[in-house]
């Protein structure tokens, strides 16, 4: 990485292991659907029309994965104000469908410290009482100050 | 650290389509009203407004990407599911700037895939930021049980 991100360890730095607090949104209509494609460009119709998410074998429309994904980098400044996501990927596995919650979770998987500290996360989304839906991996380094 | 969103080894792309350079930006209302709909907090002083991490999906929508994409899966003859994603950031994005956004799509067949790579710059060529998205694309007879 470049002087973009900071390169000095907070003073707590996490440890392997230590779980995120787990955050849940929904249920997530269609109007929910419709604001979103709206934010994001992302109009697929799949997400927005029932019959089409029918058509594709599907019960009713799924949910944005990336509705889903973009909300880990709230919950992850929620946990940890001190750190910037450096890098996000993700697999979607399992749609979770108009009119379901979903749950996010996260724990630490990797902590590296001294000159270049670094932790690696491994998140997940489940519907709420279902399936998993989505597993990402985020890298974090602590937050640049102002002016450093 | 492992991409999670890599293409999947072994399976050769084809028809490798480059686009842009588009100029994009993240205006402080589109980037407000992407972060009211993805779970930030409303509190936060709007001078402070931090560009959220997924926000460049946004640019994917520009008409000269977003014809592209439509393109290759009606040319597949599926619909599209999003497969995976990644984004690798070299600096952060700031509200209000302009940066050059080129990306490359690419096929891949059995499976059926669209592969976009985007990469973002500022306009003095300062790299920002790379994403990967990968579109599976499943014809109707496929999806329908």
């Amino acid at each position: 990485m470049n002087a973009g991100h900071a390169q000095t360890a907070p003073v707590e730095w996490a440890k392997a292991g230590e779980q995120l607090p787990k955050r849940s949104y929904g249920p997530i209509g269609g109007e929910a659907l419709l604001r979103y494609a709206a934010v994001s460009g992302d109009d697929n119709p799949l997400h927005i029309d029932p019959a089409l998410a029918r058509q594709a074998g599907l019960e009713e429309r799924p949910i944005h994965g990336m509705l889903m994904m973009g909300h880990f980098e709230p919950m992850i400044l929620a946990w940890r104000p001190d750190v910037e996501l450096i890098s996000l990927s993700a697999k979607f596995l399992r749609p979770v469908l108009a009119g379901q919650s979903f749950e996010l979770s996260g724990r630490v998987i990797r902590v590296t410290g001294g000159k270049n500290p670094s932790m690696i996360l491994r998140l997940m989304v489940h519907a709420v009482g279902g399936d998993l839906s989505l597993v990402a991996e985020a890298l974090l380094r602590p937050r640049c100050k102002a002016g450093v | 650290m492992q991409n999670m969103a890599g293409s999947p080894d072994g399976i050769p792309e084809k028809g490798i389509v480059c686009l842009g350079p588009f100029r994009v930006s993240a205006s402080h209302q589109e980037v407000a009203a992407f972060r009211r709909e993805t779970g930030w907090p409303e509190d936060e002083k709007s001078a402070d407004m931090q560009v959220p991490h997924t926000f460049p999906m946004r640019w994917l929508s520009a008409p000269g990407i977003r014809a592209v994409i439509e393109a290759r899966v009606k040319e597949a003859g599926g619909v599209a599911f999003h497969e995976s994603q990644s984004f690798t950031y070299e600096k952060p994005l700031v509200v209000d700037q302009d940066y050059l956004l080129t990306a490359e799509a690419s096929r891949q067949e059995n499976p059926s895939r669209l592969i976009l790579r985007v990469s973002v710059v500022s306009l003095s060529g300062q790299p920002f930021l790379q994403l990967e998205t990968i579109l599976r694309i499943v014809s109707p007879a496929e999806a329908t049980p």
